[in-house]
């Protein structure tokens, strides 16, 4: 076990004046609590620090919100220059407009933007820009999808009322037999359905899209005069340079991006087709310091480098790499590990592993290692993941398989 | 059940549990287990000596004193006395508030009973666990057995156990020490904070653990000292 005594005094600390010391997704609870850090002090490129002097390779990129490496020094250097003349102000800086533009230009079927600080600012603005626009009054979504902190989404049980989901509608992923009874019992009242690309629930392998199952969701939406949201938050800028709608060949009505558009800036955007910029003037929308040009400023220049590179397939690609060298150690040792979901933000799930146990203890001696392996959430490659960096993972991971081996 | 049957429903069937963990005879032990009479009244037992109103079981949980009806009572009063005494043995144990692990096993199994029938017939608690269903064991830490376990089966309702399952659990909770265990039985750890720090350890599927702990904080705040 690696050494943690700043990480649980830093907790103590945090435990006595934050409810529940850290709360949400970075709850040390939701993880492997005695075997990760509970606070960092630094990272750059795939690496980061915890507070007790560890070195961790990285595989969830600050859960997703960071694509091209910890300080990119292109990104990180633009933004110096913008902060040297602020950031937010009594209006919004010229940046807002270059970061629409670049979106609209980016996004083929968008025409206008918005730009908010989370995710979920934006998918629950979204429904309500849908709802605006039909006056209609339910939304549906996936069983298990996560869209955000709101009530109408959130996977949490405090502070909930009946009334909070009861225009909220649920299908299973892929069930376009199902999705359509719900159409039918509810003939011209469904304002919006909701989905991410694919179905990336946590603590579950993740589920790609079958066959003509968009084509059929874009089809019912479009017979019933239903608005389409692509919920890109998580997957936005790994699976295609242009909207994860490109990756699986369908046109949404509406796109909510937060995560690596800021490559570690908070900031979130949600683009729409023309039909829609009327309601969205609309609805109220605005936050105290949603003009961020600091954070606006980093996801242009993100948009730049994603565009120039091709980021979006450079991190599919190593991420096939590596889910398939992942892949084959496991087998070496006789366990059957697959890497479900795109290669560039892998669910690793061990086959018959329903109550998780096995890879917890996989990730748990990954930890040993300096790996950073979730056990209960989609992992992310970056753009900063090399072939050195991979490999070294690699060989991390068969020293970790073999243990688990010898522990059996 | 409406709200004030389940928590007299959960407060009879606790004691019953609490006779179980006590190891109470298997006679006397029968002799009180809790049979709804109506959706008004609870009677320990078959034979309807020892009948308390739903109204005087929360009391006797608030206070650890209430009337029985004395009308049952009268037609078996030496029975109804007996099974008073063993009502009486089991509250004081519950009161007892010792360091021990025995006294940690009868704290828990007394709340997990008692969460057990908010997760069948709490609306709110069946709303959250929905068709969830398998085993949580709850150990200390060491232990090759669990203290207790909270279960479900295929078609079945949310049962408790002081006896090991031979099936393989969804998820288990480890409790690193006796004081740890009968805090969090009694509600006084956050329990975001204790797995944190390693208090306690939870392993495999979480999100049931996450469910049942929400639910056992719903009994807790329904009725204190029996959930945590
Ligand atoms: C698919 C999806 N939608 C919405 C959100 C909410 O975004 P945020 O946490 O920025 O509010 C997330 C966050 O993880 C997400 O993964």
């Amino acid at each position: 076990m690696r050494s943690r005594s700043n990480s649980d005094q830093l907790f103590k600390r945090a435990a006595s004046v934050i409810p529940g010391g850290t709360y949400g997704h970075l709850s040390p609870a939701s993880s492997l609590p005695r075997h990760f850090a509970h606070f960092c002090s630094s990272g750059k490129g795939v690496y980061f620090h915890d507070v007790d002097q560890n070195e961790w390779m990285d595989f969830m990129c600050a859960y997703g919100a960071v694509i091209h490496g910890y300080q990119n020094p292109i990104i990180e250097s633009a933004i110096e220059k913008q902060r040297s003349v602020g950031t937010v102000f009594n209006h919004p800086h010229e940046v807002s407009i270059e970061l629409a533009e670049k979106l609209t230009q980016l996004v083929d079927f968008a025409s206008w933007s918005v730009f908010a600080k989370n995710g979920s600012d934006l998918t629950t603005w979204s429904i309500r820009v849908a709802r605006e626009h039909t006056k209609r009054t339910f939304v549906v979504k996936a069983r298990g999808a996560y869209h955000g902190v709101d009530a109408w989404c959130d996977p949490g049980m405090g502070g909930r009322i009946e009334s909070d989901r009861a225009d909220i509608l649920e299908f299973e992923w892929n069930d376009l037999e199902q999705l359509e009874g719900i159409f039918k019992a509810r003939k011209d009242q469904i304002a919006a359905v909701i989905l991410t690309p694919y179905h990336h629930a946590a603590f579950a392998p993740s589920v790609m899209p079958e066959e003509g199952f968009w084509a059929g969701v874009r089809n019912l939406c479009h017979k019933n005069g239903t608005i389409l949201v692509l919920d890109d938050v998580r997957a936005g800028w790994r699976l295609h340079e242009k909207g994860s709608h490109k990756y699986f060949g369908f046109s949404p009505d509406m796109t909510v991006y937060s995560k690596a558009l800021g490559n570690g800036y908070a900031i979130s955007a949600c683009v729409g087709i023309p039909e829609l910029k009327n309601a969205a003037s609309e609805v109220f929308l605005t936050g105290s310091c949603w003009s961020d040009a600091v954070a606006m400023r980093a996801a242009l220049t993100s948009l730049e480098i994603c565009e120039k590179d091709s980021v979006a397939s450079l991190v599919l690609d190593k991420g096939k790499y590596f889910c398939s060298g992942l892949e084959n150690l496991a087998l070496e040792f006789n366990f059957k590990l697959r890497m479900t979901g795109p290669t560039s933000m892998p669910y690793p799930w061990f086959d018959g592993d329903d109550n998780l146990y096995r890879i917890q203890n996989f990730c748990q001696i990954a930890s040993k290692y300096g790996l950073f392996f979730h056990p209960h959430h989609n992992w992310f490659i970056s753009n900063a993941h090399d072939q050195v960096s991979l490999d070294k993972a690699l060989a991390l991971a068969r020293s970790s398989f073999e243990e688990m081996q010898n522990e059996l | 059940m409406h709200s004030e049957q389940i928590k007299a429903w959960a407060v009879s069937r606790s004691i019953y549990m609490g006779g179980n963990v006590l190891e109470i005879d298997p006679y006397n032990r029968l002799s009180i287990k809790p049979q709804i009479l109506n959706e008004h009244m609870v009677s320990f037992g078959n034979r309807k000596e020892l009948v308390f109103t739903n109204e005087n079981l929360l009391k006797l949980h608030r206070v650890g004193f209430s009337l029985p009806e004395i009308g049952f009572l009268m037609s078996h009063p030496f029975q109804a006395l007996k099974k008073i005494n063993l009502l009486r043995k089991i509250g004081s144990s519950l009161k007892a508030n010792v360091r021990s692990k025995a006294y940690l096993r009868l704290l828990l199994a007394v709340g997990l009973e008692a969460t057990a029938v908010h997760l069948n017939e709490d609306k709110k608690c069946r709303s959250i666990i929905g068709s969830d269903k398998g085993i949580v064991e709850f150990y200390l830490d060491g232990d090759p057995l669990p203290l207790a376990s909270l279960y479900k089966k295929e078609g079945s309702v949310w049962t408790v156990t002081i006896t090991a399952l031979q099936k393989k659990a969804k998820v288990r909770i480890s409790f690193k020490s006796v004081d740890v265990g009968i805090k969090s039985c009694l509600g006084q750890l956050n329990p975001q904070v204790c797995s944190a720090l390693g208090d306690y350890t939870i392993d495999g599927y979480l999100p049931l653990m996450d469910k049942i702990g929400y639910c056992a904080r719903i009994t807790g705040h329904d009725l204190p000292i029996l959930g945590s």
